[in-house]
């Protein structure tokens, strides 16, 4: 719940979207007695910054980067569809619900994100090695099937290159 | 609709107009009865009478107040409809304010208010992008991501915040109507229980063998004492008495799952094909739970008593039910009030009498009703059957609804209260590991106040929930309780968040972090987003007020956020008597209710969507996923803030303060060396005021 930017200056210049119906605002309601601090020190509250404006928030479409080194041939999938190789731009309705990528990229384990259509989105893609899994969140060896010996060549083929077909 | 009036069938009407004009008493001025007029003409007095018959007064006609004059020609924006004399009109939306009345959108594009876009520097709008899901989850058109819903899935949301549209209503009513389920099940061989047992797939094929192998033994007592039935058996050998009772019980109970199964098929719910008869299995389970959720009952699947009465109704009588629940929804936000008769208050009137705190939402909504001419499910099934599906994409009420009492005004001093009721701090095992009770006679309770006269009045008092002992996965990966306290003292809400995002800590459980979906056709594993928000199943609901500690130092205020909130919840079961994490839950309508109301009657600049640019990386199975939370949700700030007040609640056992940090939970086994770790110092953690044991 941290949040490093200061940005009251901006909150108080925004308008009073819901403006009182009366004319003169009535006296504040009596505010609550400070209570000694808690024996644990609290955070402070943070300091909100509000989403940047778009330049065009009643546009029809919104655009969506997705971007990688083109040299890792990540190639990207939503659902049944081949949407490409990263870097790629994508154009879709605004508003229309998130897409849930699977992005497949040679000698990385395979990734799963998303994106939003609510306004522009960009995202680069962080890929990881099989060899920096055990140092990620969530990690198990006993769940990790590059440890588990192959069913079939066929699935250890695919394993090595991190494939994934949808 | 057309801009015509509309002719009801005269037997429709002369059929409800009791019920109708039962309705619209309340709506009805004392004075300005006109003269009654004699019924019993001369004709029909009775013959050779000596003297005239009496003559009986009928009620004198009533003045329909509120009701408008029908109007043609008016452009969509300008018309509303009302039903007066049993035939529906249009009236002029215009007229209808100048005269007071309420305008209640009935349309399938409404969401509360809070949804609604906001106004930024200079005009700017700031989208609320929840409104669009709000509004398609409703319809039925499309899932908690805003994406299409395949062809028959249908939402069933309203226990969850998200009641829905009357279009969906329509469909609802004329598909009913259609399936004349009522001759096909048998309602008092349905009722005949108070329960119908069931159990997962194993344990029911024991059970259903255990129950089959009883009756052979029975029988074959019975035979032997030469008795008729197993009743008389029991009668003659009380050995046999708690089997048999057990038996015929569980008779009784298949007895009444056959007529469940007949229920759930003719509404189209159970598929029989795919059920396997008189068992409890997933396409059964699915159904009974779609048709809880469709008719808020609160068995979770389970088969009560509730449900069984539900069950038993004829289905429009269930649909009409539901149609009095959404117009409650769109009176209350239409009404701009909050009194449903939950607080029981009295308030100190001008004429100095006391009056008791009304219940709008129930005068309302009856309001809307009666001026819609919907006093059984048949005239509901009329009114669906007259208005086309497209008429529900923009349709108003004009009615009147009753007078806010005087305390209303458009700023309020509003405050809150939360009482704990009953706390147990003792540790709740003894030290053979044995549960030790820890009753509570007074529950959580949340008041909502306004100042007038000089005193608090109670506009609401709901039931919430507050922390107790919880489990938590600690930084070693073992399960331990702790204390999970509620925030206790003087303070204040700030900023009101409408679909908040809970970030959940990184010692989550990542089993419960992905979950299968259908994307773009194809299922895959994706995050899950479902409780981290935005949505309707997020940890803090659809909408959530941050409470904060107002701390004054030499260099002004400072606030303090130490975790807890006051929010919707989508577990609405734990309403009922269990514990949260520290934060006090509300129902999702009512916490859009709520938090619509005080919006409404209190300063608040309309901040907009708030940055977080969450993002974090985890592994599961062999693959990297990825979670992204740009945005915390969509922000209100009140100002001045608004007084919130946790109590501490009566204490009971025998400590006096909560045991601080991770305790060990009877019947784990643990690392023999492992000793707890230290709890974490999120601000979740640290409410309570938790002291070392």
């Amino acid at each position: 719940m941290r949040s490093p930017a200061l940005a009251l200056v901006l909150l108080s210049a925004i308008a009073c979207a819901r403006a009182p119906e009366t004319p003169t605002p009535r006296a504040p309601p009596p505010v609550a007695a400070p209570a000694p601090p808690p024996a644990a020190a609290p955070s402070a509250s943070d300091d909100l910054v509000t989403e940047t404006p778009e330049s065009n928030p009643n546009s029809e479409t919104v655009t969506i980067k997705l971007v990688a080194d083109q040299a890792r041939k990540a190639r990207v999938f939503w659902g049944r569809k081949d949407l490409g190789f990263a870097p790629l731009e994508l154009q879709r309705p605004r508003g229309s619900g998130p897409l849930d990528l699977v992005v497949v990229t040679p000698g990385a384990l395979t990734l799963h994100t998303r994106v939003f259509t609510d306004r522009d989105d960009k995202l680069a893609l962080r890929f990881y090695a099989a060899a920096d899994a055990p140092a990620m969140l969530g990690y198990r060896a006993d769940d990790d099937p590059a440890l588990k010996p192959p069913k079939n060549p066929e699935e250890n083929a695919k394993r090595k290159v991190g494939a994934h077909v949808p | 609709m057309t801009d015509t009036v509309i002719s009801l069938a005269a037997m429709r009407w002369t059929r409800r107009r009791r019920a109708l004009v039962f309705s619209l008493f309340f709506v009805m001025g004392c004075g300005g009865r006109g003269d009654g007029q004699a019924v019993v003409s001369s004709s029909t007095a009775p013959a050779g009478a000596s003297k005239p018959a009496p003559v009986h007064r009928a009620a004198p006609p009533l003045p329909d107040v509120g009701a408008l004059p029908a109007a043609g020609g008016l452009p969509p924006e300008r018309r509303a409809i009302q039903v007066v004399g049993g035939v529906e009109r249009v009236v002029d939306a215009d007229v209808a304010r100048a005269q007071g009345l309420t305008l209640v959108d009935l349309g399938d594009d409404w969401a509360p208010a809070i949804f609604d876009d906001g106004a930024g520097p200079g005009g700017a709008v700031l989208p609320n992008h929840y409104r669009g899901v709000f509004t398609g989850l409703a319809a039925n058109r499309t899932d908690g991501d805003g994406q299409p819903l395949d062809a028959g899935d249908r939402n069933y949301l309203e226990l969850y915040g998200v009641p829905p549209t009357l279009g969906v209503l329509r469909d609802r009513f004329l598909a009913d109507a259609a399936r004349k389920c009522d001759p096909t099940f048998d309602v008092a061989k349905m009722l005949a229980v108070d329960e119908i047992t069931t159990w997962g797939a194993t344990t029911e094929q024991k059970e259903l063998a255990k129950h089959h192998a009883r009756g052979a033994r029975l029988e074959a007592a019975r035979a032997k004492a030469n008795v008729d039935t197993l009743e008389a058996l029991a009668a003659s050998d009380p050995r046999y008495a708690k089997d048999v009772k057990a038996h015929l019980r569980r008779e009784a109970e298949q007895a009444a799952f056959a007529e469940v199964e007949k229920r759930l098929a003719c509404e189209g719910s159970l598929d029989l094909a795919k059920h396997k008869a008189g068992t409890y299995d997933t396409p059964m389970r699915k159904a009974m739970f779609d048709f809880q959720q469709e008719h808020t009952v609160f068995d979770q699947a389970d088969l009560k008593r509730a449900s069984l009465e539900a069950l038993a109704r004829p289905l429009l009588e269930n649909d009409f039910a539901a149609l009095r629940r959404v117009l409650a929804e769109r009176a209350v936000h239409a009404g701009r009030f909050v009194e449903d008769g939950s607080s029981k208050a009295t308030y100190a009137g001008s004429d100095g009498a006391r009056h008791p705190v009304p219940d709008l939402a129930t005068a309302a909504t009856d309001a809307v009703l009666a001026r819609l001419g919907l006093a059984t499910p048949e005239d509901a099934l009329a009114f669906f059957e007259r208005h086309a599906a497209r008429d529900f994409r923009s349709l108003r009420a004009a009615v009147q609804f009753p007078p806010l009492p005087e305390y209303h005004a458009a700023q309020m001093d509003l405050s809150v209260e939360i009482d704990r009721g009953d706390v147990w701090y003792d540790f709740p095992y003894d030290e053979k590991g044995v549960r030790q009770p820890q009753p509570r006679q007074q529950f959580p309770s949340f008041t909502l106040y306004t100042k007038w006269r000089g005193e608090r009045v109670a506009l609401v008092r709901w039931r919430t929930t507050v922390g107790g002992w919880r489990t938590e996965l600690a930084a070693d990966g073992q399960e331990y309780l702790r204390w999970k306290g509620s925030d206790v003292g003087k303070r204040v809400w700030r900023h009101i968040v409408t679909t908040p995002v809970w970030i959940p800590p990184a010692s989550s459980p990542l089993g419960s972090m992905v979950k299968e979906k259908k994307v773009n056709g194809m299922f895959v594993k994706v995050t899950n987003y479902d409780e981290t928000g935005p949505g309707y199943l997020s940890a803090y609901g659809l909408v959530a007020a941050i409470h904060e500690q107002i701390i004054k130092g030499p260099d002004g205020v400072t606030y303090y956020d130490n975790g807890i909130r006051t929010h919707g919840s989508f577990d609405y079961m734990s309403l009922r008597g269990r514990f949260s994490h520290g934060c006090h839950r509300l129902y999702n309508n009512l916490a859009l209710r709520l938090f619509s109301f005080v919006l409404q009657h209190r300063h608040a600049r309309t901040l907009g969507s708030v940055a977080l640019g969450f993002k974090r990386d985890f592994w599961w199975k062999g693959d990297v996923f990825e979670m992204r939370l740009p945005s915390r949700g969509f922000y209100y700030e009140l100002d001045p803030p608004m007084p919130v007040e946790v109590l501490e609640g009566r204490i009971m056992g025998e400590r006096e303060k909560p045991i601080s940090g991770y305790q060990r939970k009877p019947g784990v086994t643990y690392a023999a060396s492992s000793k707890p770790p230290a709890a974490s110092d999120s601000p979740e953690s640290r409410a309570g005021g938790a002291e070392a044991p």
